[in-house]
């Protein structure tokens, strides 16, 4: 259930962070696995990307790095950008919802 | 370049077997996203790192099942998106059902009827060229329907056309030895019937359990 849970944001976290500033895989998966959202390996991180790029939420550019091999960095699109605004919307009504739904439970 | 380091091509080898369901492409791409992820992480470790550091790397990057479990989630294609559209081959509404079902019934009862009444030739001349026609006709239909297939198909095609032939025939023999042959026909043909409907009661069975 908490796996569940935590892959479904997954994404728009994914779109959210790429929105500030591009990043490239390692990067990016090491931010998500420390503030807890990615779990069960930075690995399982990029067959989502890759589906997020198919999609054309997010782009890669090669570049040069000063310090080791080069790295492909993630940026989001404008389609990419639309996605996060929506989810964002969505997000709002849902934790409403369920924060609503769970307090209701609890008072006696 | 991803360092020859004997755990990272383990690892890597690991990985590529669990991704073997996946398309070539696909499979290709997470291999070389893992690859990637390797470089880079492995880079700051220097030309020779130490086996434990390499270890961490690994553990960080996450079980070869946990990256296959995510890839398989997130391959296009291999998601539950074909949602039940109806089937639009030919020859499968409703329809199909009811004129084999009806039909054979019909024409059951109509040969039975004819093959107890009729003993001359008329009756052996309406069942050639007028009943078998029709049980052919209706054996077609159910063979070529794609609702039943293989055996089935071929069961179900064969089964009304038989069973008139061998009425027939029993017409014949009634001309020639006498108007037992007729019962004896008309068990036959029954029990021809008795034992291709267990046979397909069986495969539906089989089929059902299988679904």
């Amino acid at each position: 259930m908490r796996s569940q849970l935590r892959r479904g944001v997954l994404e728009p976290c994914v779109l959210a962070l790429l929105s500030r500033d591009r990043c490239y895989g390692l990067d990016l998966a090491r931010r998500l696995t420390d503030n807890g959202l990615l779990q069960g390996g930075e690995g399982t991180l990029y067959p989502l990307l890759s589906r997020l790029r198919k999609s054309g939420l997010v782009r890669t550019d090669w570049a040069e790095s000063t310090s080791g091999p080069p790295r492909r960095y993630y940026s989001l699109t404008p389609e990419g950008g639309q996605a996060l605004q929506t989810f964002r919307i969505t997000w709002a009504t849902f934790r409403d919802a369920v924060d609503h739904t769970l307090d209701a439970e609890e008072a006696p | 370049m991803t360092p020859d380091h004997p755990a990272v091509r383990r690892y890597l080898d690991d990985l590529g077997r669990m991704l073997m369901p996946l398309p070539a492409e696909q499979r290709a791409e997470v291999l070389a996203d893992a690859r990637e992820h390797l470089d880079l992480a492995l880079a700051p470790l220097g030309p020779d790192p130490a086996e434990r550091d390499v270890e961490i790397v690994l553990v960080e990057l996450g079980w070869p099942e946990a990256i296959a479990a995510a890839a398989f989630e997130d391959a296009p294609g291999s998601a539950p998106t074909r949602s039940a559209s109806p089937d639009t081959r030919p020859l499968t509404g409703t329809w199909v059902a009811v004129v084999v079902t009806g039909g054979s019934l019909v024409l059951g009862l109509l040969i039975v009827a004819g093959t107890v009444l009729h003993s001359t030739l008329g009756g052996v001349v309406l069942l050639a060229f007028f009943w078998l026609p029709v049980a052919l006709f209706l054996g077609v239909l159910a063979a070529a329907s794609p609702l039943r297939r293989g055996r089935e198909a071929w069961l179900a095609g064969t089964m009304v056309p038989v069973a008139t032939l061998i009425l027939s025939l029993a017409v014949l023999l009634r001309m020639i030895v006498g108007p037992g042959a007729v019962w004896l026909g008309l068990l036959a043909a029954a029990g021809y019937l008795v034992v291709v409907a267990r046979r397909a009661w069986r495969t539906a069975g089989q089929a059902a359990l299988a679904a």
